[in-house]
């Protein structure tokens, strides 16, 4: 089965193409807030050098968040749109899980639960838990450090840290630790941001167990984890 | 040319990479879409004229609360309600997506994170069916609303567009060539309809409301100013709204009706004179209404009599082709398309997007 990944949810734009294990073909920069601008042409880019036509997509697999709404979006409304153009299943797949599922096998075995961060602004950070032995053990949720840092005390176990956020933040992050901070580990700079070639092949494996063919207007949920912010904007309306 | 300097010109063809490129003509099916503000809008529209299908999901209910549109729910809405509204205006045009010869979106000027919806959901759209992207700007489809219905009306035109957030007079040489010659120096003329509604206590949005409201009271009840009516071709809303106000609170018992009918009375005397002037001193074969505004009864009436004792052509949108819509996306792209306007791929969307920016 052949998935097509889309990230923009971060300060990361980045397409994969994978058949099954294998990556195709893949791009991903950093984009400086023109995720809108530069994810269409490296989706062309990546199909094509993965010498494939876009009716040779079996699915489409996105970033949801949590991260930059406008970047989020804009992965989505592209995706939604691809896998209607081309009739094909839309995956909507979790950015924590992504980054989790980033982690190499033999870092991940040194932890007992493993914390994906994605910077969540206005000094709150996006978070999930997984427990090496059951899984995801806290839903993604957007907080304080603090808040953060209670739930890895109780845990009381080997805690990983993946993510940007966690690795800019690291001194605060062991400082807030006190005496538990000889019990965590982080994650490198290759595993800052979501990409594509993971949210890939969790979609390849979410689409795998879809039931029957494309829906009539394919579409997934947003990961705001955040209410709309009520600014109104009063000189834009233009239909008066 | 257009939309900064990610867009190109390429031959007039659609279906350029299959290499059995076919022209831009009457067959020419463009599929159309519209996120720049508070409304979802999809539309099939072929040879540029011809609506096949036009579906608008409406906003309304969820910015009502605030008393104007907040861009985050907007960007929300749209996001939630875009895939269902174009699956529903293929529906409604009996064709299948693989019909679509080229994807057309707004790309401003409106919110931004409203416009990236659409724009990244038309090139996605493109992308996946092989067919060109066209950008359209949204001002500009506010005109080809009026033309859906009178497309042969003859060049020199006099463009009024009169919307939420726009008040402009616009030369129109030919397609493709505006000159704005005339604007509002403060509020647009629905803004103020929108202010001066709020004021009096009436539903939102204002516009629809002042228009009712006036049908039931009497415009001269309340001696209001026509600001700047000599002067030059640039009107003032600001001072009209004050005058509303200040004259509410001096005498509150007055009736709200009066209070329509006298200010919308107002509003329309300064658009027609505006455009009178401005169609004779351009020399104007036809004078083109566009924008929500020109939903309003008393102006469609108005113009039309102007028109008429001038010897001018006046053009109005349907009522349902004023306020935002995607068929005149479809149908303003279509025009581009035939010019052999071809956005690229890489293009954004452009928040601040002016009339005849990207004018040759």
């Amino acid at each position: 089965m052949i998935v097509l990944g889309i990230d923009t949810a971060t300060a990361m734009v980045s397409v994969a193409v994978v058949d099954g294990a294998t990556v195709l073909a893949s791009s991903e920069l950093r984009s400086d807030r023109r995720h809108a601008e530069d994810l269409t042409p490296m989706i062309d880019f990546v199909v094509k050098r993965a010498g494939l036509s876009f009716a040779e997509l079996d699915a489409v697999a996105v970033d949801v968040g949590p991260g930059l709404f406008t970047g989020m979006r804009v992965g989505i409304a592209s995706a939604q749109a691809l896998a209607f153009a081309l009739s094909i299943p839309l995956v909507g797949v979790d950015g924590l899980e992504a980054l989790v599922a980033a982690i190499p096998g033999a870092v991940a075995e040194q932890a007992e639960v493993i914390v994906p961060t994605i910077d969540a602004r206005r000094r709150e950070v996006a978070w999930a838990m997984h427990s090496n032995v059951s899984g995801r053990v806290l839903a993604p949720r957007v907080g304080g450090l603090d808040d953060l840092l209670a739930n890895v005390r109780e845990r009381g176990q080997h805690c990983l840290f993946v993510g940007d956020f966690a690795r800019r933040h690291r001194d605060d992050i062991v400082a807030g630790l006190g005496p538990h901070s000889w019990n965590v580990s982080f994650g490198d700079e290759t595993l800052d941001w979501p990409i594509a070639r993971h949210v890939a092949f969790i979609g390849h494996d979410r689409a795998l167990h879809l039931d029957g063919g494309a829906r009539r207007a394919p579409r997934v949920e947003a990961l705001y984890l955040r209410e709309a912010d009520a600014e109104i904007n009063w000189t834009t309306r233009s239909s008066a | 040319m257009t939309f900064g300097s990610t867009t190109r010109s390429v031959v007039a063809s659609v279906g350029v990479s299959d290499g059995n490129a076919s022209t831009v003509d009457t067959s020419t099916v463009v599929l159309g879409i519209e996120t720049s503000c508070d409304e979802t809008a999809a539309a099939v529209v072929m040879g540029g004229t011809d609506v096949l299908s036009s579906v608008v999901a409406s906003q309304l209910d969820e910015h009502a609360r605030f008393g104007g549109v907040v861009p985050e729910i907007a960007s929300r809405a749209h996001l939630e309600t875009l895939p269902q509204v174009v699956a529903e205006a293929l529906e409604r045009a009996n064709i299948d997506v693989s019909r679509v010869d080229a994807v057309a979106a707004t790309v401003g000027p409106g919110l931004v994170g409203a416009l990236l919806v659409g724009v990244s959901a038309a090139k996605a759209t493109a992308l996946a069916l092989d067919v060109p992207f066209v950008g359209v700007n949204h001002l500009e489809a506010h005109l080809y609303a009026a033309l859906l219905d009178e497309p042969n009306a003859r060049f020199p035109m006099l463009f009024v567009l009169v919307s939420g957030g726009h008040t402009l007079l616009v030369e129109m040489a030919g397609h493709d060539s505006y000159r704005v010659i005339g604007q509002t120096i403060d509020d647009a003329a629905g803004e103020a309809f929108d202010k001066v509604a709020r004021f009096l206590g009436l539903s939102y949005p204002g516009g629809p409301a002042i228009d009712k409201a006036a049908t039931r009271g009497k415009d001269t009840a309340i001696a209001l100013p026509r600001a700047m009516l000599n002067d030059g071709l640039d009107v003032s809303f600001s001072g009209l709204k004050t005058a509303v106000i200040n004259y509410v609170r001096a005498n509150p018992h007055v009736s709200s009706d009066d209070v329509a009918a006298s200010f919308q009375r107002a509003v329309v005397d300064v658009l027609v004179h505006k455009a009178r002037r401005a169609a004779s001193l351009i020399g104007a074969n036809t004078i083109a209404l566009g924008g929500g505004v020109a939903a309003n009864s008393l102006l469609r009436s108005e113009m039309t009599k102007a028109g008429e004792s001038d010897g001018i052509p006046v053009v109005l949108p349907s009522r349902e082709m004023c306020t935002d819509n995607a068929a005149m996306i479809a149908s303003a792209g279509w025009y581009r398309l035939r010019r052999g306007e071809v956005t690229a791929l890489d293009a954004g969307a452009d928040p601040n997007l002016k009339l005849g920016a990207g004018q040759r």
